[in-house]
């Protein structure tokens, strides 16, 4: 080559706008630039074949160099964009981007590694304050995360506490209505049969009484034991003794039957004729959503017919109760779905819930079907 | 034979040293969670705390892939990730090669595991300026085609190529965990392979993992750096071989 080139690509190599170190495989330095020297303030004498240029590093850039840097070497070849940090004599380590790459092949058979540093020293500081950026938004994001997650746990508890709020009420209002029923029936029921048995007695008699007293008499003892079926109805709809002596199949039957008398409609019970007795807590519960099912389309629909069906499923006892009226408007039934709002279907789904089941309602203009669905214990 | 490759790349660091085992053993490769093909959606804080979560996923691979007698080699890390496993199932494993071992990075007392607490910090915040191999609109396309690893190629350093936040993490725990007291619980056979002038883990790192592990044995290297299996693939070969045989004439002589 011509001399001239040659002194020429010396002075290139020495004064390039980049630092230049060759290496062997491992690490040791067998040629640096001026460049190089300059930045981080050594003489080429400190350097060659006394340090490798991983000492050059600062302590995370010596263990990247072990954990990352010779491992890509040794696997590609080459490594691309590497930013450490370059310790420098009395200066502030100097940030680099160091590419590199393996020359295979020589003469002499060993490997050298060629690598090209650049400043990196503005890049670092807008790098950084992107960074920063990032972890500023990051804690930002896990602050209100946090919070919503606080929030969110504050709220399921309200609603758990809600749930066994609605429970406990339920449980009350069963073993009231269970002792206001027996009291009705032991204690009035009682009285109005001693009063009707003496009015009995004294109607015998009624040969000596004005016919005026005799009519009154005779009527006394109709309203007697109209008071005594009534007294009898209503217990029996606060607690069904039907129920705990025979079972739900006898209880819903007796309770459709009548509802279909006093409110004047069509109600069609379909039971499957598989299903057996349930547990106690079951059979109260299926009994008590069919009851407020059936009050909810007496009141609300408007609708004459309704259907109550169960099904006994292999894993599970489905219930059913579909009426033909007016059906319930979207957003009311929107807001009975999400939360369950108003006392009634709320104490419906809460007893599913209680019993591992659910409860779900569906509404059209032309009909609501209420359908629960227990898991056999 | 099980090899678990170290913080910082995935199994591709094996490939000059498992050719040379392929003939004797069935050969056994995996990525942590977090590097290489992994699945990252696997990664959990709470189960990778310690490293007994990796030493979890070491025996999980184990029983899944009904692996008997098996010959652990770990890099790193991984040696210790080895011995912990070893400990909980000493059954599974016949030997142990541990390749760079350190029970704990920092200093301590006599106790000069090279490192201060300041130097782990500093390089948890120079994990964050090299994201090697990993951009954030690449990577979904790559862990999406695993099929495809012409994908990964695009990349630069796609071998060191780890989820960033799991890198730290990892990093975090490869590093600040204290394991020097779970070594004489070890009943395995092992044989370590110390490098010479292993920043990483120096050679009274090394002396110490042999003083505490019984029934080890400590081959010195010539070999430099940390990953001698890929400076010196030769070397480290040689020496595992030279200490399983060990290991199998020892087990021969006590059977007689």
């Amino acid at each position: 080559m011509n001399p001239q080139l040659i002194d020429e690509s010396a002075r290139l190599y020495d004064a390039a706008p980049c630092g230049y170190v060759s290496t062997l495989a491992d690490g040791t330095i067998v040629s640096v630039n001026k460049t190089l020297l300059d930045w981080i303030g050594y003489v080429r004498e400190d350097l060659i074949s006394c340090k490798r240029m991983q000492d050059l590093f600062t302590t995370p850039g010596k263990i990247f160099y072990e954990t990352h840097y010779a491992p890509l070497l040794h696997m590609q070849g080459f490594v691309r964009e590497v930013a450490v940090d370059l310790i420098c004599k009395g200066r502030p380590p100097l940030p680099v981007l160091i590419n590199s790459a393996r020359q295979n092949g020589r003469a002499d058979g060993s490997v050298l590694i060629h690598s090209a540093f650049f400043n990196a020293t503005d890049r670092l500081r807008y790098e950084s304050s992107l960074l920063n950026a990032r972890r500023d938004l990051e804690g930002e994001v896990k602050k209100r995360t946090a919070e919503l997650e606080a929030e969110i746990s504050e709220r399921k508890r309200a609603e758990g506490n809600l749930r066994e709020l609605t429970s406990k009420l339920l449980r009350l209002r069963d073993d009231e209505q269970r002792r206001l029923a027996r009291e009705l029936h032991d204690s009035v029921g009682q009285m109005l049969a001693a009063l009707r048995m003496n009015l009995a007695i004294i109607e015998n008699e009624s040969g000596n009484l004005t016919p005026q007293a005799a009519a009154a008499l005779s009527e006394n003892a109709r309203w007697t034991s109209e008071i005594s079926a009534e007294i009898r109805t209503i217990s029996h709809l606060l607690h069904p003794p039907l129920l705990d002596e025979v079972g739900l199949t006898s209880a819903l039957t007796w309770y459709v039957d009548g509802l279909a008398v006093r409110a004047g409609m069509k109600i069609n019970l379909e039971i499957s004729p598989q299903l057996a007795r349930l547990p106690e807590e079951q059979e109260l519960a299926i009994f008590r959503i069919v009851q407020e099912c059936l009050t909810n389309v007496h009141r609300h629909s408007r609708s004459k017919t309704a259907a109550v069906r169960l099904v006994s499923l292999p894993e599970s006892i489905r219930v059913e109760v579909e009426d033909q009226g007016t059906g319930i408007l979207p957003e009311m039934l929107a807001e009975l779905r999400s939360f369950g709002s108003g006392v009634g279907f709320r104490g419906m789904r809460e007893r599913a819930r209680q019993l591992g089941g659910n409860l779900d309602i569906a509404s059209n203009m032309h009909g609501t079907i209420v359908t629960a669905t227990f898991p056999r214990s | 034979m099980l090899f678990a490759h170290g913080y910082g790349c995935d199994q591709n660091m094996w490939r000059l040293m498992t050719p040379a085992f392929e003939d004797e053993y069935k050969i056994v490769l995996f990525d942590h969670v977090g590097a290489g093909d992994s699945d990252l959606g696997s990664f959990s804080r709470s189960r990778y705390a310690t490293l007994d979560g990796y030493a979890k996923d070491v025996l999980e691979i184990c029983s899944d892939l009904n692996l008997e007698n098996v010959v652990f080699v770990g890099h790193s890390v991984s040696a210790m990730i080895g011995v912990l496993a070893a400990i909980v199932e000493p059954g599974r494993f016949d030997q142990l090669v541990l390749i760079g071992p350190s029970p704990y990075y920092l200093n301590d007392g006599d106790y000069r595991g090279g490192y201060s607490r300041d130097d782990i910090d500093g390089l948890l915040d120079f994990l964050d300026r090299n994201h090697l191999g990993w951009s954030t609109t690449m990577a979904p396309v790559i862990m999406g085609n695993p099929d495809r690893p012409e994908l990964s190629a695009e990349l630069a350093n796609s071998f060191c190529r780890t989820e960033p936040e799991i890198a730290k993490h990892f990093a975090r725990v490869t590093f600040l965990s204290d394991n020097r007291a779970d070594l004489p619980k070890l009943k395995t056979p092992s044989l370590i392979l110390q490098c010479a002038e292993d920043v990483i883990a120096p050679l009274p790192v090394g002396q110490y993992v042999h003083r505490h592990l019984k029934n080890s044995s400590l081959a010195l290297m010539k070999a430099t750096g940390h990953c001698p299996h890929l400076s010196a693939p030769e070397e480290t070969v040689a020496l595992t071989k030279r200490g399983l045989a060990q290991f199998e004439s020892e087990r021969k002589s006590m059977e007689v």
